[in-house]
């Protein structure tokens, strides 16, 4: 029998051609997920959302109104109704994002400087989709009554140049810093594709080490690897290391090529961060399975775990807004500090230098994790008593 | 009287199918509650995951975010302007630089989220009445962070018009009631009629529908995988005289998921949004339960459907692990359903999640009843019909493949006891 690192990777190698598992697990699942976040949001900025008006006026002025509505980017007029009630029940049924009601005698109230009030109702049961369309009737709105404004101003004589200046003084310019186009897609899908990646990275350690527990081949395991059970770790988790490292860097070129998400800095640092938040994963994956060696107690506790991550992580829903007491918590995922290293080098562009304290955790990840629950891993591949319920 | 006594001569008839199936279901019950994996999943899971999600998002809407000042003009009414955006809920005037590059270093290195840039000209624009930009920078790491930062702006840039415009009237010689009037002609006016809460009551319901779904199919996959571990014949169930009927196996095996899911969608589905209140506009008490049960069945029977793939217990878990976040963008509610590309709108049709969480949030969230949601209703009927289709022929199609192994080595015997006994019979001979 041929014994060392390198015959341990070659036994992984075998074991992973000839079960298909191992296959959908580190190649079928990846590919899926990086395909589905390439193709599902290739939009970017969702358009011609629905949306309906209710216009009590009529008049020349209210059609205006509507039409202008109507040729926004992101909503589109699917319905004119005749009453409130109506689009109400519209809204509920989820064939509209939002309605605008235009108020009887609206063209003369504004004619006669009454300032008449036009309501539009939004909810935030879509949140994105209502957040857009919210903006963009309000700054359509805005404008019209700008340039009703304007169109006064101008038939009193003044100048046009000044009586813009008068009616809208300040004008803000808003920038998004790297992402000048607001492409909405790379909210959802900058850190989701490398997570879950990273997710199956976790649930796959856990599973190679726990399958040998389970089957009782983990003596044999052990004695390939010299009797050494990091040697026999390191060669079984390396080839994972190496594939999954590998799908993390395909969605981060995917993303930056195909799909145009900006990236600032050096991409070579984002792989380095990649393979590191592989590797820091699987020694979470160690340390879950050497605490319980029993493989669906670990399974089920590294699922929970690991979707936790997605929240915890502060890349849905920033951590700034969570509750005190969960932002030490977020310490606890590597994907914090994939996150971390992101923001650092793919939008704000630092150089390595200035983003090593990512590294510095992911590194204690490896370093620290393993070591507090080899004993315990190392007692149950030793006497194979796996616990069968 | 008639019919009570031909139900009753129709249970004795059938009494023994009665029998097998409560029998399958009492095993099944036991299996769930005696296996750590499935106790974990059905149990734990639905328990704890919503409540330390309910938490994380605690928190409601995000309020303050912190952003930097550069301020190049030191006049009172950019000291104003300053002010005001400090003042709104929406973000946090946390520092102010001397210098656009400070600003710069603060918000690479995440100190601050965004920017405001004033420039040196700005009080002089406005009183000589030129427009004066102002530059505002919002950080892209979280759509959050724009959307703040854009919403407190243009609140402050707004009012700020509207003052500056008064004055001018009003030093032109109009009163203040007419200068107030006159600045705009309409008022555009915001009214948020649902979900006031934000994002956090938003995700919340449609992670609890999700949860549902994803559960039941991995407790499925789990249970399935160990009873085709035990079996020698990696069978789908036990050799057991009462497993003799197809449909007596999956009605008896999906009531008892059924029976357990009861009370675990009222605690996910009305005690959980009670405890952190998030709206709950339906009806009734029962509108919900009512809704969410062919939900339930439709998720069960695709559950036991995609289980006959499943050899392994733990398999289950691996490859499910992995779908639950698209199946959470393919709801349509984190991303709307007319942006979504036509591939995946159908591949959506297919989850019971997806009408599921649109039924479920368009009542609770959105106050509709249950005739407006009918649709969803009708649809989640249909998906659980059909899948209960699937599952009869996936069993189908496992038990043959058994009955064809068996049937081989049955012929295989016979032809060697065969050969057997014609060497036996020409020794003899």
């Amino acid at each position: 029998m041929k014994k060392g690192l390198w015959a341990i990777i070659q036994r992984e190698l075998h074991r992973m051609v000839k079960k298909p598992i191992y296959l959908v697990m580190t190649i079928i699942i990846p590919s899926i997920i990086i395909i589905f976040f390439a193709t599902f949001l290739n939009q970017g900025v969702p358009t011609q959302m629905p949306i309906a008006v209710v216009d009590f006026d009529n008049s020349s002025t209210s059609r205006m109104i509507v039409r202008s509505l109507d040729a926004g980017q992101m909503a589109k007029i699917k319905y004119k109704l005749p009453s409130y009630e109506n689009a109400k029940t519209k809204m509920q049924r989820g064939e509209i994002y939002a309605f605008v009601v235009i108020p009887r005698n609206f063209e003369k109230d504004v004619y006669t400087s009454k300032q008449p009030v036009i309501n539009f109702h939004t909810e935030y049961a879509h949140y994105l989709a209502s957040s857009l369309i919210m903006k963009e009737i309000q700054t359509t709105l805005t404008t019209i009554s700008i340039g009703a404004d304007l169109k006064v101003r101008l038939q009193k004589g003044e100048n046009e140049h000044q009586a813009m200046a008068q009616v809208n003084p300040i004008v803000n310019d808003v920038h998004i810093i790297a992402n000048s186009k607001l492409n909405y897609a790379l909210y959802l899908t900058s850190m989701m594709m490398p997570g879950i990646i990273c997710l199956m990275a976790l649930m796959c350690s856990v599973y190679v080490i726990g399958i040998e527990l389970k089957l009782g081949t983990s003596r044999r395991w052990l004695a390939i690897g010299n009797k050494s059970l990091r040697i026999s770790l390191f060669g079984k988790l390396i080839p994972y290391t190496l594939i999954f490292s590998f799908m993390t860097i395909i969605s981060e070129i995917v993303m930056e090529k195909i799909m145009g998400f900006p990236n600032e800095g050096s991409p070579i640092i984002m792989y380095l961060g990649a393979l590191f938040t592989i590797a820091a994963y699987q020694a979470v994956g160690i340390f879950i399975i050497g605490i319980l060696p029993s493989m669906r107690t670990a399974l089920s506790i590294a699922a929970f775990y690991g979707t936790m991550g997605f929240t915890l992580s502060g890349f849905t829903y920033p951590n700034y807004a969570m509750l005190s007491g969960v932002k030490p918590f977020s310490y606890l995922y590597p994907l914090k500090q994939y996150y971390d290293i992101y923001c650092n080098v793919q939008i704000n562009g630092l150089p390595f230098t200035q983003t090593l304290m990512p590294f510095v955790f992911l590194l204690c990840f490896w370093i620290i994790l393993p070591l507090l629950s080899t004993w315990n891993l190392k007692k149950a591949v030793v006497q194979l008593n796996y616990k069968r319920d | 009287m008639k019919v009570i006594k031909n139900l009753k001569k129709e249970l004795q008839a059938n009494r023994k199918a009665w029998v097998d199936m409560l029998y399958i279901f009492r095993k099944e019950l036991y299996n769930i509650f005696t296996d750590a994996g499935a106790i974990i999943i059905f149990f734990v899971a639905t328990l704890v995951y919503p409540v330390v999600v309910g938490l994380l998002y605690n928190n409601e809407m995000l309020r303050d975010a912190p952003i930097a000042i550069v301020d190049n003009d030191h006049s009172s009414m950019s000291r104003r302007y300053i002010r005001m955006i400090d003042a709104t809920p929406e973000v946090q005037v946390v520092y102010e630089c001397s210098s656009m590059a400070e600003a710069e270093d603060l918000q690479k290195h995440g100190k601050v989220h965004g920017i405001i840039n004033i420039p040196r000209d700005f009080n002089r624009n406005i009183n000589i009445g030129e427009q004066a930009h102002v530059n505002i920078y919002a950080d892209v790491t979280s759509f959050f962070w724009y959307r703040n930062i854009s919403m407190a702006t243009s609140y402050v840039g707004r009012t700020l018009c509207y003052e500056i415009e008064a004055k001018g009237l009003i030093a032109k010689g109009a009163t203040y009631d007419d200068a107030i009037k006159n600045v705009r002609k309409f008022i555009p006016q915001e009214r948020l009629l649902y979900n006031p809460g934000g994002y956090p009551s938003f995700i919340l319901p449609i992670i609890l529908i999700v949860i549902l779904q994803q559960t039941i199919l991995m407790g499925t996959g789990i249970l399935v995988g160990k009873t085709s571990e035990r079996s020698k014949w990696k069978d789908l169930m036990p050799s057991n005289v009462h497993y003799r009927g197809l449909l007596r196996i999956i009605f008896g095996r999906a009531l008892a998921i059924f029976i357990i899911y009861i009370p675990i969608s009222i605690y996910v589905l009305k005690i959980i949004p009670y405890i952190f209140n998030i709206p709950q506009l339906s009806a009734g008490p029962w509108d919900v339960l009512w809704f969410i049960l062919p939900y339930i069945l439709a998720s069960i029977f695709l559950g036991m459907t995609i289980s006959t793939f499943f050899y392994h217990r733990e398999n289950a878990l691996v490859v499910y692990i992995a779908t639950s976040i698209p199946i959470l963008l393919l709801t349509g509610f984190p991303w709307p359903r007319e942006a979504m590309p036509e591939f995946w709108k159908y591949v959506s049709y297919v989850l019971p999640s997806t009408f599921g969480a649109q039924g479920y949030i368009k009542m609770n969230t959105l106050g509709a009843s249950l005739l407006d949601v009918s649709t969803e209703h009708f649809y989640l009927w249909i998906q659980a019909g059909f899948y209960f289709m699937t599952t009869f022929l996936a069993y189908n199609w496992r038990i043959t493949k058994k009955a064809r192994i068996k049937a081989i080595e049955h012929r295989h015997r016979k032809r060697r006891n065969r050969l057997e006994r014609a060497r036996r019979t020409d020794k003899l001979s």
